[in-house]
């Protein structure tokens, strides 16, 4: 709590009196990445800005949209959520089974991939409260291995394919339709970091978590129930892994048991690209935004300009770095 | 205090890195016994061959097919007793030394390897030769491993071509045709892209763009779509496996377009979607064969026969015209 008003009363020291033009760039660093991106691409790029190709970046940055808002939470907490990718990988492969396999009625099935996320993030939370492991990064890392393994096993290693052909339209409909030439997929972003906005800033919930995250002693102290929060937060996390499996099966028409390796650490960058910090207690909805946004438009530039994915690996490195390098000089400028 | 929380952080950060680069790997002391293996025979009496088959990984159509091969292999051979292994992840290269490295201390009579990286494997396939156990490569080769001996595959370069014609022939010349390939590095899809290359290029096509997508569906899809943006006269994308075919399809019917698209491996699920006229053709590989021949191959070997430097298993484009002798 004490770190959100530090926040305001920076805020309104950079922006609105304008005492420093490098402190408002600092704070609104990635932002103007993605602006200098942009500009950029639209300027040597004749496809970036069309509707077609908006749309392509929107269904691209659909699943890290979706996992960082589950690693923005953990972070926040000072935790972090590393399981995000193989949640995936298994929910996906158990809607797959179910709706294309055993011909499960295919909302049934939904809802499955949703609840099977939603459970292996609940018990990413008990494994840390309850068995007391000493850090999120030893339950989740445990439970990021267990949750592919199954899903090779369920799976037999192979992908199951064709929810066209099972009659599973609705789940293609969520990962790969749109209205005109606006994705599906890019409402339910809106929806849900609009409504997770609205945790973190409005609801009890979310200033639980900003106090965990910021003094867990303190919270606890004041009569937070940290436990009960820090499995909200990893339930939560899981869920929009979860429902990132179910857009990423629509898109795919598939359920394949490698999907989402390394998707973590995407998610973790576009957080952290965003402003939040591995030290708890801060981080926005609109910063993680950004990072995703800025991580899928360099993504999609590079390739537009027909550059080799090799050095797209090195910018989105550079990227963090320099994103995460004006975080460190936004602190230095509070003092 | 909070610099001390930050610095153990970063490093818990830096090892989740490294973990999950590893992370996919079956570990190296449960690895042999409980990768998923086709091709295991109950131990049966003292004198049996024991054949170790490596491959790039144990998690796609077409590494099962070669597994059945493998099966097939033991049964036409009885005195063959072999194991199916691999990695989870065909760039987990790590966890294929490993692999290799468990087999040689376990001594087995022969080894038969498809290498995902030709010069990180070749110190480790030398071990095993060094050690007396004699190496068979399949499905891809080492041209510079000179101690196999033999190798059982396709001819890539060949399968490329042949994509490329088949593709050259259902347009016309100075359109443009975009290739999606694996892991930058991988020798086979080097093959596989170079052949194809070549013959698009004789026909007078024009290859506008080559982007890896890591043999993913989902990556696949994401490099098909913004390339069929950047390049609105695209006619024909070649992906050089069936997954990213799979993904490419979906990026073009998602733009609305009609493009030729090729793949590679004959996957059951790419099967399926040149039944529904979807894709339309995938070069077949005879991943049975490459089991099969490099298991008996290696079993020659570590009898003492003498075997065919090359043992060539076959390659051919599956198409909507073909597709059901292909399936018989």
């Amino acid at each position: 709590m004490a770190q959100i008003t530090i926040d305001d009363a920076e805020k309104s020291k950079g922006i609105f009196k304008g005492k420093s033009v490098g402190r408002f760039i600092a704070r609104f660093g990635a932002f103007f990445g993605l602006l200098a991106l942009v500009v950029f691409l639209s300027a040597t790029s004749n496809v970036f800005l069309t509707a077609s190709n908006l749309s392509n970046i929107a269904r691209q940055a659909t699943v890290n949209a979706l996992l960082a808002v589950g690693l923005l939470l953990a972070i926040i907490t000072a935790g972090i959520d590393l399981s995000v990718g193989s949640i995936l990988a298994l929910s996906m492969c158990s809607m797959a089974i179910l709706a294309i396999q055993w011909g499960v009625n295919p909302f049934l099935a939904m809802i499955a991939c949703l609840a099977v996320g939603t459970f292996v993030g609940w018990i990413n939370g008990i494994l840390l409260t309850k068995l007391r492991l000493p850090h999120p990064f030893i339950s989740t890392l445990g439970t990021m291995n267990v949750a592919r393994g199954l899903a090779l096993i369920i799976t037999g290693a192979s992908p199951i394919s064709g929810f066209d052909r099972a009659g599973a339209g609705g789940v293609l409909f969520l990962g790969a339709g749109s209205i005109g030439p606006v994705p599906i997929a890019f409402f339910i972003v809106v929806i849900v970091y609009v409504i997770f906005h609205i945790i973190l800033t409005n609801t009890s919930l979310g200033r639980h978590i900003y106090a965990v995250g910021g003094n867990t002693a303190a919270a606890r102290l004041s009569g937070i129930n940290v436990d009960r929060t820090l499995v909200t937060v990893y339930s939560l996390s899981g869920l929009m892994a979860g429902l990132a499996a179910l857009m990423l099966a629509g898109r795919t028409n598939s359920g394949f048991p490698n999907a989402g390796a390394g998707y973590e650490l995407d998610a973790i960058a576009a957080v952290i690209i965003g402003g939040a910090s591995f030290a708890g207690g801060s981080g926005t909805i609109s910063g993680t935004a950004i990072g995703v946004l800025l991580i899928a438009v360099l993504r999609n530039g590079l390739v537009l300009l027909n550059v080799p994915t090799e050095w797209q690996t090195v910018a989105i490195g550079l990227v963090i770095i320099g994103a995460v390098f004006v975080d460190v000089l936004r602190q230095r400028a509070r003092r | 205090m909070l610099k001390k929380v930050n610095v153990v952080l970063a490093l818990a950060l830096m090892l989740a890195m490294i973990l999950s680069a590893c992370q996919p790997a079956a570990t190296p002391t449960t690895a042999p016994p409980t990768a998923p293996s086709t091709g295991e025979q109950p131990p049966a009496q003292a004198g049996n061959l024991k054949i170790a088959v490596v491959v790039k990984a144990v998690t796609s159509d077409y590494w099962k097919l070669v597994g059945a091969g493998v099966e097939q292999a033991t049964q036409t051979d009885p005195t063959i007793e072999a194991t199916f292994l691999g990695p989870n992840e065909e760039t987990d290269i790590e966890g294929q030394i490993r692999i290799i490295e468990a087999q040689i201390s376990a001594k087995v009579d022969a080894l038969a390897v498809a290498p995902s990286q030709a010069d990180q494997l070749q110190p480790t396939l030398q071990k095993a030769v060094d050690a007396g156990i004699p190496v068979v490569l399949i499905d891809t080769n080492i041209d510079t491993f000179t101690a196999k001996s033999a190798f059982v595959g396709t001819d890539n370069k060949l399968g490329g071509q042949l994509a490329g014609e088949f593709i050259a022939g259902k347009l016309q010349s100075g359109d443009e045709v975009a290739i999606i390939r694996g892991a930058a590095g991988d020798p086979v899809h080097n093959l596989r892209e170079d052949g194809a290359t070549e013959a698009l290029e004789a026909a007078g096509l024009k290859v506008v763009a080559v982007q890896p997508a890591d043999s993913d569906r989902a990556k696949g899809q994401s490099v098909a779509e913004n390339l069929i943006t950047a390049n609105p006269n695209l006619k024909a994308i070649y992906a050089t496996n069936d997954e990213m075919a799979l993904g490419a399809f979906n990026a073009a019917k998602a733009a609305g377009k009609t493009l030729v698209i090729v793949g590679f491996d004959a996957s059951p699920d790419a099967l399926t979607s040149i039944e529904a006229g979807e894709l339309s053709g995938s070069v077949a590989q005879f991943p049975g064969k490459i089991g099969e021949l490099g298991v008996l191959t290696a079993a020659a070997v570590a009898r003492g026969e003498s075997v065919e430097a090359f043992v060539n298993t076959g390659v051919e484009v599956v198409t909507a015209d073909n597709i059901a002798d292909f399936k018989k």
